[in-house]
């Protein structure tokens, strides 16, 4: 994710809005954001509520902090000026992470 | 079909003591010194593994496909394994027990790893479902503040 920023001309030039969310708390949040170096919103997911609203809660073995019932599949998910989901990006490895150049291509093919 | 030649043991050969039972007790025989390699070995397999491992996930270039890694973590797990069964000196017990644990721990840990949704997931062509959340300052935010524009929404594993 810190790696998106790389793609901050790309996103601009598209007006794309960045919204993240994980279970951890906003003030997790906080206190990792220096590490993410990422311009958007970032929000806490504690009770997985928008994790299970598009229903990418893991069904495979849990392994997730103490105090979270759960966690979310790595996901990335791009959405037109119109609500639409236009491409998704979902790893069955969750060390693997949405590489900016994969984002890059999704923005060209989809936003233009 | 030619005839079956039996083979008739040397009763001698068999009689003679192995190289192992030549060496003198207490002596270092020649598989302790190769099980301390193998031990040592096993650790450099899993370093050298982990050292590349580690800097991809800093980078984030792990690869879709991790199948060398993991052969890697469980043949360093297999060596020192091996190495142990052997019996071999702490020289070359503490890196095969490193290996050992390490690697099959890692490679079990990727056995467990695989991630799956249920049947009801978001999919392409679907409308954002409308959400709110606390955002990382505590304050309530709402999807319809960034309706009308493109969005990356981005689900991850957090902090920890």
């Amino acid at each position: 994710m810190r790696r998106w920023e790389e793609l901050r001309p790309e996103l601009d030039k598209r007006g794309v809005q960045i919204v993240t969310l994980c279970t951890d708390t906003p003030e997790e949040i906080l206190a990792g954001h220096p590490k993410h170096r990422l311009k958007g919103v970032m929000l806490s997911d504690r009770d997985l509520a928008v994790t299970d609203l598009f229903g990418i809660r893991n069904q495979g073995v849990h392994t997730g902090p103490p105090g979270v019932s759960g966690l979310p599949v790595p996901t990335t998910i791009l959405v037109d000026a119109e609500g639409v989901v236009r491409w998704i990006d979902q790893s069955k490895n969750y060390q693997r992470r949405s590489d900016p150049d994969i984002v890059l291509a999704a923005l060209r093919e989809h936003l233009g | 079909m030619p005839p079956m030649r039996s083979v008739r043991l040397n009763p001698q050969l068999l009689q003679q003591p192995s190289f192992l039972d030549r060496c003198p007790a207490g002596s270092t025989r020649i598989w302790d010194v190769s099980a301390t390699v193998l031990g040592i070995l096993a650790f450099l397999v899993l370093a050298g593994s982990m050292a590349i491992w580690f800097r991809k996930i800093q980078a984030v270039q792990i690869p879709e496909n991790r199948g060398a890694f993991v052969a890697s973590w469980a043949i360093a797990g297999l060596l020192g394994v091996t190495a142990l069964v052997q019996g071999v000196g702490w020289i070359g017990g503490i890196p095969a027990g490193i290996a050992a644990a390490v690697g099959f721990g890692f490679t079990l840990l990727f056995l467990i790893s695989p991630q799956k949704v249920g049947s009801d997931a978001i999919r392409v062509g679907a409308t954002l479902p409308a959400f709110k959340a606390l955002d990382e300052n505590g304050e309530p935010f709402e999807s319809a503040s960034i309706a009308g524009k493109p969005v990356l929404l981005k689900f991850f594993r957090g902090h920890w």
